[in-house]
């Protein structure tokens, strides 16, 4: 005991000492900055790629990039902001949960003027919220939407609709699918994300609306109920795989990996997946995006990151400098071209990117992005978007593995946003 | 305490309970029962860690292939390759082993000080501080969280490798164990060896750490599995990823888009190595411990 | 020789023992935990700018949340199942464990072998076993001409897994406390019933349970503090799915804090928490100092 522990101590000291001296190293060298960051795909690779360029040029800036997985960003960066402990820069949906903690960077920027012209100003005002002032940039512009397994299809000898005809509804679609399904022998006919986000998509098509006069929460519509009906038959019909909409959070299959492996023909979900696919299906099946399904209307619901920056920075200036080098036009061109996403640079979007792959796919959701409709921008900006997409995810899982009906999720999905907008006056 | 006034062998004891009117010299059905049993518990527990090692080495084609094979139509490292490519898994390793160890010295320290004292001292308030210390045992760190994430904030331990390690180390649960052992330790040793001059600090260093042993060891196994186990706590003091540990990373293949199971197994049998390899080398050690600690209240 | 005057003179020295500990413990548990009911009483979306709004959070979490009132039930199923099945288990692992045996050591360790491994790790493994198209268990169901059973997404199952993985991955180390306190028992007693013509089972009725008491009931408190705090193998494994049916207490405050930003409603579920733990536990206690007394 008596020789070991002290060995032990030993050992620990040593360590500590080590941890020190890195400590003290780091204090010598250029100022730091810190980017808490989450990968959808390639993108994380790209920007390190570009900021490594940014360094070459400004050697009195370092930044580094702390990447986490996207279920664990909410919590980690909540708690660290909370405190004033956060980073100097993050990639974040949601910029509204930390209104209040933002830098206003107007002061320090070269060009702040340009940014009202050069970002949609529904974006900049989710950026400013309640705080006002421009407190980080859009990164990246993403639409939801469908994919098909175009091999599927062709095995199984049935056209594609939306080759042909415009406005596809929900209900065509699954009925080719169905076609597929049966021809090739694969499990599932669709499988949509497990994300309340992408299924509010499937509401708004169908005409719904999802505030009343007031603007408060208004979830009990006949188009919410048509697309929960629409969602809870496919698992009730073993249309889609289980696996994804009954679990909890990540806790079980994400719809994706069906997609990659080739059981479901049709897939909704977004943009953000192009590179994914393109990387991890590659040669392997022949694939493509469609337009968003049609009914009343053809939107998709919109999205896309934000790159904000966090008021307890020691070094605004040198945060600017930074968010100047990735929104100059040629910079942010280049990182969405090689990161396969849509711009958010509006005269980017206007003069149209050349991506070297995956080109067709990616226009098809550029497309996707103009039909987006009000409703569905005012949804997805809206201060409780994670808390009514959270809610309606758990309640319509609830009702799919038959817990609860779909008259109780309703009243409690809408219970929940009234208690949440009540505490939030 | 009977754990040490007895010292039976427990071949003995045992013929006296199942054996009682057999004969232990030659194998009978109670035997082959017993050995049936055994095989297959030793089965369920090393058949899963078995077959995922096994899965690991196959290609997203063979982990999608239905029946799935047994073995891997090829030994190829790519999952483990592609895996290590996307986070430093050495930096992780390193945090872990730091974490782990510093931790549980400090555990070990400050828990056998204050059961030393609470089991070998009478004095003003003791068994108030004894009852403060067991009502918290049963509050989970996950459920105070914030509050604890607040305190850690004001002193300044966010995103240090010190606000992994401090927090957790008072852990009523290991002042507990010791105490209960220590309880056992007769005072006379403690009186005589005050007699003999020793000073205070000289009885808990000398007699009555080295006695608290097979206790100690069973905290000490305790503490390494929940320093180096922890997630939730590190994803919250941190969010440098020089500071990250390797639960943090592995956490990170379960992505809401994807879920690689080709890199999330082959970082999860990455993840078996440090634990599986102090069990092979110290498996004599932990189960001597455990067995001997004799944890009866 | 003369008796010096020591530095840490008897009358100070417990004191000075317990004070690194009570400094940690009282700045990293106690005081959090204090903090943690203050909270309870306010609510807002940000820690720092929340209104004083009394006990409403109990009362919305006891007469509002019926995601609460799941919770609470999942968690007394999920701790009832764990800690009677890990008793039984582990006496009956204990009982075989201690016959002389070849390989006893090996066996013994075998069965320690999951304990070691952290609780992610633990559920990436049987969520892989346990898939649905393409896990091992229904591959060999499939094998026996048998159904496949989505294990993990069927609400009547989810449980019964969770418990049973929580089980397989601990059972180890309670079989090993059984152990010693089978070793603990004088083999006078067995072998004095022996010869007043006992059979196994009386022996085991009469002398092994009511010797082992003390050691099972350490096992019982150690067993239910860990299901209570139960929280990462779920958080990987099922968080909290299919539906709520593995909604346990911890999962709904890590929710409703994380989630919501609900931080004074998460703050009243955990107060309400910690307040039934604190009666079981001293429950426990009175019970074990009764069990003592009478042994």
């Amino acid at each position: 005991m008596h020789k070991t522990s002290r060995l032990f101590l030993w050992v620990a000291l040593a360590a500590l000492l080590i941890f020190n001296l890195g400590a003290s190293a780091h204090a010598q060298a250029p100022v730091e900055l810190r980017f808490t960051w989450y990968n959808d795909g390639v993108e994380g690779q790209v920007l390190r790629g570009l900021l490594d360029q940014f360094e070459a040029k400004n050697p009195d800036i370092k930044v580094v990039v702390d990447t986490v997985a996207f279920k664990d960003l909410h919590a980690t960066l909540s708690a660290q902001v909370e405190v004033d402990k956060g980073p100097d820069l993050a990639r974040e949906t949601e910029p509204q949960r930390y209104y209040g903690k933002l830098l206003d960077l107007t002061s320090y920027l070269s060009d702040p003027k340009s940014f009202s012209t050069v970002y949609s100003a529904a974006l900049l005002n989710v950026l400013a919220g309640t705080q006002g002032g421009i407190t980080g940039y859009p990164l990246d512009f993403t639409s939801s939407g469908p994919f098909v397994n175009v091999s599927l299809f062709k095995k199984a000898n049935v056209a594609i609709p939306s080759d042909t005809n415009a406005k596809v509804s929900w209900t065509e679609w699954v009925e080719v699918a169905k076609k597929v399904r049966d021809a090739t022998g694969v499990p599932y006919t669709v499988a949509i994300d497990r994300s309340g986000h992408r299924w509010f998509s499937s509401v708004l098509e169908y005409g719904g609306t999802f505030f009343d006069k007031d603007g408060k929460f208004t979830i009990d519509t006949p188009a919410f109920r048509k697309a929960a009906e629409m969602l809870i038959g496919w698992h009730k019909d073993g249309l889609a795989p289980l696996e994804v909409w009954a679990g909890g959070g990540s806790g079980y299959a994400a719809a994706a990996d069906f997609f990659i492996n080739q059981q479901v023909p049709l897939y909704y979900s977004g943009s953000w997946q192009v590179s994914n696919f393109d990387k991890v299906i590659a040669d392997k099946f022949e694939w493509k995006a469609v337009p968003n399904p049609c009914d009343v209307t053809c939107t998709g619901m919109p999205g896309g990151g934000f790159v904000i920056a966090f008021k307890s920075s020691q070094h605004p200036k040198e945060v600017a400098r930074v968010i100047d080098f990735l929104t100059s036009k040629d910079i942010a061109g280049k990182f969405a071209v090689d990161s396969r996403l849509l711009p958010a640079r509006l005269d980017l979007a206007k003069d149209g990117l050349t991506y070297p792959t995956r080109a067709t796919d990616l226009s098809t959701f550029l497309k996707a992005v103009t039909l987006t409709s009000d409703e569905a921008f005012r949804l997805q900006n809206h201060p409780l978007i994670q808390a009514v997409n959270v809610e309606t995810r758990d309640r319509l899982s609830q009702v799919i593995v038959g817990e609860i009906t779909l008259d109780d999720a309703i009243k409690k999905i809408q219970a929940k946003m009234d208690d949440l907008q009540a505490g939030k006056k | 305490m009977a754990t040490d006034l007895v010292h039976s062998t427990p071949r003995a004891k045992s013929r006296g309970f199942f054996l009682a009117r057999q004969g232990a010299e030659y194998p009978t059905l109670s035997d082959g029962l017993t050995y049936l049993s055994l095989i297959i518990g030793t089965f369920i527990m090393f058949a899963p860690v078995l077959w995922v090692a096994l899965s690991s080495f196959k290609t997203p084609a063979e982990l999608y292939h239905l029946p799935p094979s047994l073995l891997p139509a090829s030994l190829t490292l790519t999952n483990y390759t592609e895996a290590l490519q996307q986070f430093p898994f050495l930096v992780y390793l390193r945090n872990s082993i730091f974490v782990t160890t510093v931790s549980t010295i400090l555990t070990l320290v400050i828990n056998s000080m204050a059961a030393f004292a609470l089991s070998k001292y009478r004095f003003r308030g003791r068994n108030a501080l004894f009852m403060i210390i067991l009502s918290t045992l049963v509050v989970p760190l996950s459920v105070i969280m914030i509050p604890v994430f607040l305190v850690v904030a004001k002193l300044n331990l966010t995103n240090s490798l010190l606000g992994l390690i401090i927090p957790p180390a008072a852990t009523p649960t290991g002042v507990f164990l010791l105490r209960q052992y220590m309880l056992t330790i007769p005072d006379e040793l403690i009186e005589s060896a005050r007699i003999d001059g020793a000073s205070e600090w000289r009885i808990y260093w000398q007699i009555v750490l080295p006695l608290a042993k097979p206790a100690i060891a069973v905290l000490a196994i305790f503490s390494v599995m929940w320093r180096w186990n922890d997630l939730l706590w590190p994803l919250i003091v941190t969010n440098r990823s020089e500071l990250f540990t390797l639960q943090i990373g592995l956490s990170s293949f379960q992505g809401d888009n994807l879920t690689q199971w080709q890199y999330i197994l082959a970082m999860t049998v990455l993840s078996l190595v440090p634990m599986t390899a102090i069990f092979v080398f110290l498996q004599k050690y932990l189960v001597k411990g455990i067995a001997t600690t004799g944890l009866n209240g | 020789m003369l008796r010096k005057r020591h530095p840490l003179q008897p009358r100070y020295a417990p004191y000075l023992f317990l004070l690194p500990n009570l400094i940690i413990f009282g700045v990293f548990v106690l005081f959090p935990a204090l903090y943690n009911f203050y909270l309870s009483l306010f609510r807002g979306s940000s820690v720092f700018s929340m209104d004083f709004v009394g006990l409403q959070n109990y009362q919305q979490l006891i007469y509002q949340e019926d995601l609460f009132w799941r919770a609470v039930k999942n968690t007394l199923v999920f701790v009832a199942g764990d800690v009677i099945a890990t008793v039984v288990l582990s006496l009956a692992i204990a009982m075989l464990l201690n016959r002389p045996l070849r390989f006893r050591a090996f066996f013994r360790s075998a069965f320690f072998y999951p304990v070691l491994l952290s609780p992610v790790v633990v559920a990436l493994i049987w969520k892989w076993i346990l898939q649905y198209q393409y896990g091992a268990l229904n591959a060999v169901l499939a094998q026996f001409g048998l159904q496949k059973v989505p294990w993990l997404l069927n609400t009547n199952w989810s449980m019964t897994w969770t418990v049973a993985i929580n089980i397989w991955s601990s059972v180890g180390f309670y079989s090993l406390i059984l152990i010693a306190g089978l070793q603990s028992i004088p083999s006078v007693l067995y072998e004095a019933s022996a010869i007043d013509g006992a059979s196994p089972r009386e022996q085991f009725w009469n002398i092994t349970l009511p010797m082992l008491m003390p050691t099972l009931l350490v096992v019982v408190i150690l067993s239910l503090i860990r299901a209570f705090q139960s929280f990462d193998l779920i958080y990987v494994l099922t968080n909290g799915g299919p539906g709520t049916s593995t909604l346990l207490i911890v999962q709904y405050i890590f929710r409703n804090a994380f989630e919501f930003r609900q931080f004074g409603l998460a703050a009243a579920a955990s107060f309400l928490l910690a307040v039934v733990l604190l009666i079981l536990t001293g429950a426990q206690l009175y019970l074990g100092r009764r069990v003592n007394d009478a042994t």
